[in-house]
């Protein structure tokens, strides 16, 4: 798969350094949740339960920013990135490729869902892997699209 | 008198795969499109997108119509991706609505789902070559990393074996 215009800004050598060394790890299952989906509403959703939710407005990362930036700000805080932005993709191709990088986790839904399915689908696998988060990382997860 | 606000559609390198999008905002056309064509009013996007003005989604939407094209481009290039993706765990509603779905399993479970023993899921813990959690004395995999090691099917239609794994 050939890279865009986009991935070549970033070179494995700037990813390493975004993406390489210890990831924080985490009790429970913690989102970030990208400027595209009905964020702060679905955060307080799912703070409400007791899991952690961060957006990306909390963290000055909802306008002018980068993919690549918003997913090394939610591997940071050690939290799975969700979106609904299928670009993500090919950011989990090319970061796969490359020695010593990982992510947090990435969970893609289709846009035909609505927040409150999202939501549901979040709790679910909150409590669906209340025992063991860090097994989110490196995984792409899609909902939606079948 | 009224301002009359200037919306721009671009594409930026980097940003949202450099789809089209709504200047400032991590939010693109094609999505906005996505809801509107399911029914959803401009009142409802303003309310499913809160940092968006009116002029900033019929902007959106007005590109969208005009740049169909473009859009259907965009989405053909994402799918052509995603078939290219092997690792990626998609949930079916299915699953979701299964009561008895895990997404993290025991040695015992993956022993019954999967049709290895509970002997190999040990093997594979002990030889580091799973990722896997202790808790207490429950060894814990993702159901996710149990697939991709065990359920490639041989072309007898058994599990395929790993080398130096006693079954």
């Amino acid at each position: 798969m050939a890279l865009n215009p986009a991935d070549r800004a970033f070179s494995d050598g700037d990813l390493r350094r975004m993406f390489g060394g210890e990831m924080p790890r985490r009790e429970s299952l913690a989102f970030y949740l990208d400027a595209n989906l009905m964020a702060e509403a679905l955060a307080a959703d799912i703070r409400d339960f007791g899991f952690p939710a961060i957006t990306a407005a909390n963290r000055d990362l909802a306008l002018e920013v980068s993919d690549y930036a918003v997913l090394s700000d939610a591997r940071t805080l050690g939290c799975v990135l969700v979106t609904r932005d299928r670009g993500f993709e090919l950011i989990h191709i090319r970061l796969g490729r490359l020695s010593g990088v990982s992510h947090a986790g990435i969970m893609i839904f289709a846009g035909r869902l609505d927040v409150e399915e999202v939501s549901d689908r979040l709790l679910w696998l909150a409590e669906k892997s209340v025992d063991y988060p860090i097994s989110y990382q490196n995984q792409l997860l899609k909902f939606g699209f079948k | 008198m009224g301002v009359i606000e200037k919306v721009s559609i671009v594409h930026t390198p980097g940003i949202l795969g450099g789809k089209a999008r709504i200047e400032g905002h991590r939010v693109s056309v094609q999505l906005i499109g996505i809801r509107y064509d399911l029914g959803h009013s401009v009142d409802q996007l303003l309310t499913e997108f809160p940092t968006l003005n009116r002029a900033e989604i019929e902007t959106a939407l007005q590109y969208y119509r005009d740049n169909r094209d473009e859009i259907a481009e965009e989405i053909q290039r994402e799918d052509e991706i995603s078939a290219s993706i092997t690792d990626v765990v998609e949930i079916s509603e299915g699953q979701l609505s299964d009561p008895n779905y895990k997404l993290v399993l025991t040695p015992a479970d993956i022993a019954a789902e999967f049709g290895v023993t509970v002997d190999a899921v040990y093997q594979a813990v002990r030889r580091g070559s799973i990722r896997h959690r202790r808790s207490g004395a429950t060894i814990l995999i993702a159901r996710w990393d149990a697939e991709k090691r065990w359920k490639v099917k041989s072309k007898r239609g058994r599990p395929r074996k790993k080398r130096g794994e006693v079954e």
